[in-house]
Formats: C-alpha cells, sequence, structure tokens
C-alpha cells in the first residue's frame, strides 16, 4: 500500500499533497489548488493537478463527487485514508529518525 | 485557455475538460501554468489513465477462439524456440567444405528447421497482433513490423539488416507492451535485453572483418541471445494478464 504512491513517478508529491488536502473533507480541483499552495508553498500547476487527480481516481485512493454547477468536488475514499495514514507515518518515522540523529551529533 | 485543453485526449476531455476550463476560468493561468497544462496533455497521451470504452482487454472484436488460437500459437513460439536452438546446433555441427575462399560450415541440413522454427515465431507475432489490448498502439506496431521484416529475413536470410530491423520491431513490441500494462515487466526486460544483444552481435559482425568461421560463432551467439525474446513472445501468449489492463504511470 505505501508504493501505491511510490508508483506514480513525478506524481506522486502531488498527489499526496491532494490526498493531505482532501483529509479535511472534499473540495473541487480550484480549492485543492489554492490549498496545497497555502500549506505547502509551493504552487501546483493545473496540469500537474488534474495528472495527479486521474492517478488517484482511477487507482480508487479518491472518488469524485456529483458536480457543482461545473465543479465536481473529490473526496478520500477508505483505501485513500489508509494510504495517507501509512505515508504519514512513514514520513514521521523518516523525520524522527533524521531529528534524532541531529540532535546526537557531536558539537 | 479552452484551446489547450483541447490537447487532451478525447476520453481524458469527456471525463475533466469541463473542471479544468473552469478551473481555469477562476485564475487566469500564468505562462508556466499554462506550460504545466501543455505537459499535462502530453503526459495524458503518453500515460492515459482515462480510457475509452473497449480501450481495456484484448479487443472486444476477439472471439473466444481468437483467444484460444492465440494461447496455441503462443505454445507453437515457444516450440519454435526449440526448434530455433536445434537449426543452429544443426548449423554448428555441419560438415565442413572449402570453396575457393577458404573452408565453411555446411548448415544446410538446418534449413527445414530453421523454417520451422521462423514459421512458428511468425505464428507467435501474428498471435500478438490478435490478443494485445487496443491501447497498446506501439506493442501492435513493433509486432507488424517484426513480422513484415521476419517475412522479408525468412526469403532473404543472408540478409542481417532485416533481421535487426525485426529485432528493433520485437524491442518496440516488448516496450510497448510493457507500457500498455500488457506484458509483465520481467517478460520486457527479458524481450528488450535479448533484442539489445541480437543487434549488438550484428553490428560487431559488421564493423570487424572476421574469418567465417568466427562470424558463424557470432552468429550462434546471436541465435542463442535471441531464445528469451522468443519465449516472451510465447510465454505472454500462453498467460496473458486478465482482461482489466492498467497502464503503467
Amino acid at each position: 500500500m505505501t508504493n501505491a504512491l511510490g508508483e506514480l513517478g513525478r506524481f506522486a508529491e502531488p498527489a499526496m499533497y491532494i490526498l493531505v488536502s482532501l483529509a479535511d473533507g472534499p473540495k473541487h480541483g480550484y480549492a485543492i489548488m489554492t490549498d496545497v499552495e497555502a500549506f505547502s508553498g509551493a504552487p501546483m500547476g493545473p496540469g500537474t493537478l488534474y495528472g495527479a487527480l486521474a492517478r488517484l481516481e482511477r487507482r480508487g485512493l479518491i472518488e469524485a463527487l456529483e458536480p457543482e454547477d461545473r465543479r465536481r468536488p473529490y473526496r478520500l475514499t477508505t483505501l485513500g485514508e489508509t494510504t495517507l495514514q501509512a505515508q504519514l507515518m512513514q514520513l514521521n518515522s523518516f523525520v524522527r529518525t533524521g531529528l534524532g540523529r541531529l540532535d546526537r551529533k557531536p558539537s | 485557455m479552452s484551446r489547450l485543453v483541447r490537447l487532451y485526449p478525447g476520453a481524458w476531455r469527456s471525463r475533466y475538460e469541463v473542471e479544468l476550463v473552469e478551473l481555469l476560468g477562476e485564475r487566469p493561468p500564468t505562462i508556466l501554468e499554462r506550460f504545466d497544462v501543455i505537459r499535462g496533455a502530453v503526459d495524458a497521451h503518453l500515460h492515459p489513465q482515462v480510457l475509452d470504452p473497449g480501450e481495456t482487454g484484448p479487443s472486444p472484436t476477439v472471439t473466444e477462439d481468437a483467444r484460444h488460437l492465440a494461447r496455441n500459437l503462443g505454445f507453437g513460439a515457444v516450440g519454435g524456440a526449440a526448434l530455433w536452438i536445434v537449426a543452429f546446433a544443426v548449423t554448428l555441427v555441419g560438415p565442413v567444405r572449402y570453396d575457393g575462399y577458404g573452408a565453411y560450415r555446411d548448415g544446410s541440413a538446418a534449413f527445414p528447421f530453421l523454417l520451422g522454427a521462423v514459421s512458428l515465431l511468425g505464428g507467435g507475432l501474428g498471435g500478438q497482433l490478435v490478443s494485445l489490448p487496443r491501447n497498446a498502439r506501439l506493442a501492435r506496431f513493433g509486432a507488424a513490423v517484426a513480422l513484415l521484416f521476419l517475412i522479408v529475413w525468412g526469403l532473404q536470410p543472408w540478409q542481417f539488416w532485416t533481421a535487426g530491423t525485426m529485432v528493433v520491431g520485437l524491442a518496440v513490441l516488448a516496450i510497448g507492451a510493457y507500457r500498455a500494462g500488457a506484458w509483465p515487466t520481467r517478460t520486457s526486460v527479458a524481450v528488450v535485453l535479448s533484442c539489445l544483444a541480437v543487434v549488438v552481435m550484428i553490428v560487431i559482425g559488421y564493423a570487424i572483418s572476421v574469418d567465417r568461421m568466427t562470424g558463424a560463432a557470432l552468429l550462434a551467439v546471436a541465435a542463442a541471445a535471441f531464445v528469451p525474446a522468443w519465449l516472451g513472445i510465447g510465454t505472454s501468449l500462453i498467460s496473458p494478464p486478465g482482461r482489466s489492463v492498467t497502464p503503467r504511470a
């Protein structure tokens, strides 16, 4: 499951951002884009956003809801939630290891 | 901006065009974002995530009989690999003869085996054309090129460039089948490496001046290197992936 994002190549990172963005509820494309820019500090282009959305949807990590006007919201699936949790746990362990080693570094 | 969205494949547009155009209308895109959309369109063509109905799995026009035939052709191709080895073994132990240019191995006894082997490989390539999914366009193109040049090479076996072109066609078939998710990775890698080895042998044979005996030895190595490609063609027909074909990311 932890390889679910790794196999996305250059879309792995944008896909992770999208999953994080959807973690607090459904959002449509523009809302995801502005949210990702707000919490990551890096803008995500429309082509990248939809490339990642298509991959996530195809793999069953997110699902599209009924369109509201011409905007279609997306939400995490159960598989998406589990995958995101596993990825974040892995990152958390990585961060703790890195910080722990910096703390133990002789000055 | 909607003109840029038209760069995307039809199937992709029917699913995402409305939302993407809406998104682009909400915030005028910068130059970099326009490039990002173009890049996304190229990616959608190269790695389709949304397929037209009927693009997954074998062509709907392929009947169970045709699939059964393709499987039998796969067994034939594997058998052809064995026949191919026999043909070159017969060539290598053929009687040594002499003519005005020196000594050579008379491999004429191997021709029936060679003909049978090449026919079986041709059958295997035909089976690939029948059974490859619709989205595997590159693979089908490679299979067609390989089949065409296999026939040409069978008619003129001394023309090694035709063999080289056939092998390149096989490599394209393997890469295309991998990209379309129609072949397992290991099969595609084995076939590509095998084809590469054959091309290297042919180039060496052309590039350096060798006597007839060394040339025959190089040919034997090339023939042996070709066996994995042959087996890949056959085994992928015998054990095709399920109907749900997922292109690689």
